[in-house]
């Protein structure tokens, strides 16, 4: 087990390293001068050249790749060119707006979606079942900023159960937690959907695997069948799909974000790929890769600890 | 088998798979709309009219008309064109640069295979939709480079699965009989490797292609792929949003569209892979 940990801890920083290259790469090659693009019609010599001194931007691609990445490592993300703030500062101050709701959204989604699977897995081929799946079938071919507009129309316009902006000047929980109802359902239907799915499919596997069976034999009740074996053995494959799933959700965070108009860290990064802020774009690219590996990582650990074969080191 | 027995196994098995029979009734309804476009659109999807703004759906106008006066229902029936064409392109982009990591990744082994691989779990580090937004923002907005942009996305996932596959054929007593004849290993992967991994590739590149129909609505949604005023279905919701409290069905049916079409490719790819390879059940899933 402790050999599986550090083995994956050693990889980390080559994935974080081969990241920040791919993104380093991809961001430079944009076609056509960032400064000059950003500067417009005030781009004079001198403007232009005061600004790629500021950022870095004359001097050689290599030297500018080492010199970001030390930077990086020291936790500096540079500037945004359209605000001029530190571009850790802008992440930090709409990230906590993103986690929430994606905590949220995967909450709400993990629990119903994992209700739901073993719902149909106990009543398989039956009318639950059928149900289930055709739901989750649905679930996963509706766009997410289109069920978002769609839940927005329903519920806000014709309703007027929940509001429409998500972030309000004063906001009290109770009001926050009003307002993420409405974003949370749509970021995490997919999610419940495809969670749904893979619950059901473990659980049916579980429940005719020989070991219930002699579960069964021995006389356990229904109810002690699937809460504690059942369950148990499902739950592996589970946390592995809620932890490979959940780029969905920060996929996901993105539109519901910008439909919902809620500062977060995927409107920054579609508002900084729009102006062309390129260092915005790359910290935040950079910033959101970070926490899928990280979350990546937590999901491997937690699938060692459940699954005795990797713990006890096959 | 000979070409009667493949007749009727596929009868067999459409009828057994009902999954496959929607698909695939509902992509040949898209494909045939999409064809027959120029000669079922009551107008032209492109052309402006600005006496008749926003109006609602009548019997000229069958679900009315946009902001600057163009038919919706028409855009629509075109929009299948785009939908269609992007999602192949990009799949098929996909496809070939996934096909060929993957095969030298999974036939060559050693340090290609530690360094391709490496390049795919980078690639995968990112979420496709994260990746395609900051490729449109690196290329620049429209349609080639949105086809690109989600090919290149796309490809790191089909890649390893066909890794998989050539890792499986490889054992094979064939592929070492091969190459005791001598022959070169190109060869060998075309003749032998390639038509073996054919089967995964071609569900998962159907379950794909519904994810690259999503991709483009999504890039379009934001400003980030089609650019206007070619009708794509992404772009009609942002458009008809501002007014989507008093006309909700621009917004309700190009969203509906996505909807059946993707579902259309889920459903067909799931089908296939069940009957194809209920192994592949664990692997192959639909981002």
């Amino acid at each position: 087990m402790l050999r599986y940990l550090l083995n994956r801890l050693i990889q980390l920083p080559i994935t974080l390293v081969g990241l920040f290259t791919i993104i380093f790469i991809i961001v430079r090659i944009m076609p056509g001068d960032p400064v000059t693009a950003y500067l417009g019609d005030i781009a004079t010599p001198e403007a232009i050249e005061e600004m790629r001194r500021n950022f870095n931007l004359d001097k050689p691609l290599i030297v500018q790749y080492f010199e970001t990445f030390t930077e990086i490592i020291q936790g500096d993300f540079g500037k945004s060119f359209v605000s001029g703030r530190s571009v850790a500062a802008e992440i930090m101050e709409v990230l906590p707006n993103t986690l929430i709701l994606a905590l949220a959204a995967l909450l709400i989604s993990s629990i119903m979606g994992v209700l739901a699977g073993v719902l149909a897995a106990l009543r398989i081929k039956k009318m639950t079942d059928y149900i289930v799946m055709i739901f989750s079938t649905l679930g996963v071919a509706i766009p997410v900023f289109w069920l978002a507009l769609m839940l927005i129309y329903l519920f806000s316009y014709k309703l007027d159960l929940f509001p429409v902006a998500s972030v309000t000047a004063k906001p009290t929980f109770l009001a926050q937690l009003h307002a993420l109802v409405l974003p949370s359902f749509a970021l995490g239907l997919l999610f419940m959907s495809v969670v749904a799915r893979m619950t059901r499919s473990s659980m049916a596997e579980v429940l005719n695997s020989d070991f219930i069976r002699t579960v069964r034999a021995k006389g356990a009740t229904e109810r002690l069948i699937v809460m504690k074996h059942a369950l148990r053995n499902a739950m592996i494959l589970i946390v592995t799909v809620i932890g490979i799933n959940s780029g969905l959700l920060i996929a996901g965070a993105v539109l519901a974000e910008t439909v919902f108009v809620r500062p977060g860290i995927g409107k920054l990064l579609v508002d900084a790929v729009l102006s062309s802020d390129y260092p915005l774009v790359q910290g935040t690219v950079l910033f959101i890769g970070l926490i899928y590996i990280f979350v990546n990582l937590i999901v491997d650990l937690l699938y060692a600890y459940l699954d005795p074969r990797i713990k006890l080191g096959n | 088998m000979n070409s009667k027995n493949n007749n009727l196994y596929i009868f067999y098995l459409i009828r057994l798979n009902p999954r496959i029979l929607i698909g695939a009734i509902i992509i040949v309804g898209f494909v045939l709309c999409a064809m027959l476009a120029p000669y079922v659109s009551p107008y032209d999807p492109i052309k402006i009219d600005l006496r008749a703004k926003y109006e609602v759906p009548t019997a000229r106008h069958l679900l009315g008309t946009d902001y600057i006066g163009r038919d919706v229902f028409s855009r629509l029936i075109w929009g299948t064109r785009v939908s269609l064409l992007t999602a192949v392109m990009a799949i098929s982009i996909a496809a070939i640069i996934g096909l060929l990591l993957g095969v030298s990744a999974g036939y060559f082994g050693g340090m290609t295979d530690t360094l391709i691989s490496r390049f795919i779990d980078i690639m995968l580090a990112l979420p496709a939709f994260i990746m395609a937004i900051v490729l449109m923002g690196v290329l620049g907005r429209g349609t080639p480079n949105m086809i690109l942009a989600i090919g290149v996305g796309m490809s790191p996932r089909i890649a390893r699965v066909v890794r998989g596959a050539t890792l499986k054929i490889k054992e094979n007593e064939f592929v070492e009989a091969a190459k005791t004849f001598g022959y070169g290993d190109w060869r060998i992967i075309f003749r032998h490797i390639i038509p073996h991994c054919v089967t995964p590739l071609v569900v998962y590149s159907t379950l794909l292609l519904g994810s690259a129909v999503m991709l483009e609505a999504g890039l379009s949604f934001l400003g980030l792929g089609i650019s206007p005023p070619t009708p794509s279905w992404g772009l009609m919701i942002t458009e008809g949003t501002d007014v989507m409290r008093t006309l909700p069905w621009i917004v309700s049916t190009a969203g509906l569209c996505i909807v059946i079409l993707v579902l259309g490719f889920n459903l067909l790819g799931d089908g296939l892979r069940d009957h194809l390879d209920p192994r592949l059940r664990g692997e192959i899933t639909q981002e």
